[in-house]
C-alpha cells in the first residue's frame, strides 16, 4: 500500500515532463537568478486525498504556470506562448510510472485559473490544473 | 427474459439520465457561484478605485498586494490579481527594517494555492489575499514615509470588513432574484 506521505506528485509530473523533453521546469518556486525565457512551474493544489478505504487509490490537483518572456516592447508573446501550450497540450491524457507508482494526467483544458501578465516581473503567464490520479 | 432486458435498459437509461443531469446541474450552480464571485471582485476594486482618487498612490504596491483566489473542493479554481495597473517603481521589492520583502503575483498565487482558508471549509469558497505588512506598517505610522506617508486611512476603512459586507449583499440578491 502507498503512503501518502511519501508520494510527491509534483516531482512525478516533472519527471513526467523531462521524459517528453519539456525543459525549464520549476517545481519549488522560480529561482531569484538566472530565470530561463520560458518556463514551467508546478505546485500542488490542494490536498491529496484517497479516494479508496485502504488508500491504493489517491488524488489531487496540480497547477501549472506557464511563463513566457514579454517582447522587448512589453507585450505579449502570443507566437511563443501558444506553441508552448500546444506542445504541452498534445502530451495530455497521460499515464506515467515514477518510482513505481503509476501517475495518471488529465489536465483541465476548459478553464485557465489565470492568464495574463501580472504575476512575475516581464512574463506572461498561463496557469491551469491538472487532475491527478495515483495509484 | 425481453422484460428483464427492458428493466435492465430503462435502468441504465435512468442511471445515465441522472448522470447527466446531476453534471448539468452542477454546471449551471457553478456558473450562478461563480456570477456572484465576479461581482463582489468587480465591487471591491471599484471601491479601491473610489479611494484612488481620494489620495494618490505612489508605487501601487499595496493595491497589487492584493489577489482573490476562488475555490472549489478545497481547490484554487480561478486567481485574479491587479485588474490591468501596475506598480510604477518597486511593484515585487521593499526594504523594511533592513529586510528585502517580496510581494508580488507570483507571490499571492503561491500563497493562493496553499491557502488553508481556501481548503474546504465550503464547497466553493472566495478568499481574498491581501499581502499587508506594508498596510500595518502605513496603520502603524511605522516604515520609511512615518506619519505622513501616502495610504494611510486606506486600510482603516477595512478591505475585508468591505469585502465581506459586499459578499453577503451580493449573495442576498442573488438569493432573492432566484
Amino acid at each position: 500500500m502507498m503512503n501518502i506521505s511519501e508520494v510527491i506528485p509534483e516531482l512525478a509530473f516533472k519527471s513526467f515532463l523531462e521524459d517528453n523533453d519539456i525543459t525549464g521546469i520549476y517545481h519549488a518556486g522560480i529561482p531569484t537568478s538566472g530565470v530561463l525565457s520560458e518556463f514551467i512551474t508546478i505546485s500542488l493544489n490542494g490536498n491529496i486525498n484517497s479516494q479508496s478505504e485502504d488508500g491504493s487509490i489517491l488524488q489531487c490537483t496540480l497547477m501549472v504556470g506557464a511563463y513566457v518572456k514579454l517582447l522587448t516592447n512589453g507585450t505579449v508573446n502570443f507566437v511563443k506562448e501558444k506553441i508552448v501550450m500546444s506542445k504541452f497540450s498534445e502530451l495530455f491524457p497521460a499515464e506515467y510510472t515514477y518510482e513505481g507508482i503509476t501517475y495518471t494526467f488529465r489536465p483541465d483544458l476548459r478553464n485557465l485559473v489565470y492568464s495574463g501578465r501580472n504575476l512575475y516581473s516581464g512574463y506572461s503567464t498561463k496557469a491551469l490544473n491538472i487532475q491527478v490520479t495515483i495509484n | 427474459m425481453i422484460a428483464t432486458n427492458l428493466s435492465q435498459y430503462n435502468t441504465r437509461n435512468r442511471r445515465l439520465f441522472e448522470k447527466g443531469l446531476t453534471m448539468y446541474i452542477d454546471t449551471v450552480v457553478e456558473n450562478e457561484i461563480d456570477r456572484v464571485f465576479n461581482r463582489v471582485i468587480d465591487r471591491v476594486y471599484t471601491w479601491l478605485d473610489g479611494y484612488e482618487r481620494e489620495w494618490k498612490s505612489r508605487t501601487f504596491n499595496l493595491y497589487d498586494s492584493i489577489g482573490f483566489g476562488k475555490y472549489k473542493h478545497g481547490v484554487l479554481w480561478r486567481f485574479y490579481q491587479d485588474k490591468g495597473r501596475r506598480a510604477t517603481e518597486d511593484k515585487n521589492l521593499w526594504i523594511a527594517k533592513g529586510t528585502v520583502v517580496a510581494i508580488n503575483g507570483f507571490e499571492l498565487l503561491q500563497a493562493a494555492i496553499g491557502s488553508k482558508e481556501g481548503a474546504g471549509f465550503a464547497e466553493y469558497s472566495l478568499v481574498l489575499f491581501a499581502a499587508v505588512p506594508y498596510a500595518e506598517w502605513v496603520e502603524l505610522s511605522l516604515g520609511d514615509g512615518g506619519s505622513n506617508k501616502i495610504g494611510k486611512g486606506w486600510w482603516s476603512n477595512g478591505i475585508v470588513p468591505y469585502t465581506r459586507k459586499v459578499f453577503q449583499e451580493e449573495a442576498h440578491k442573488h438569493i432573492e432574484s432566484i
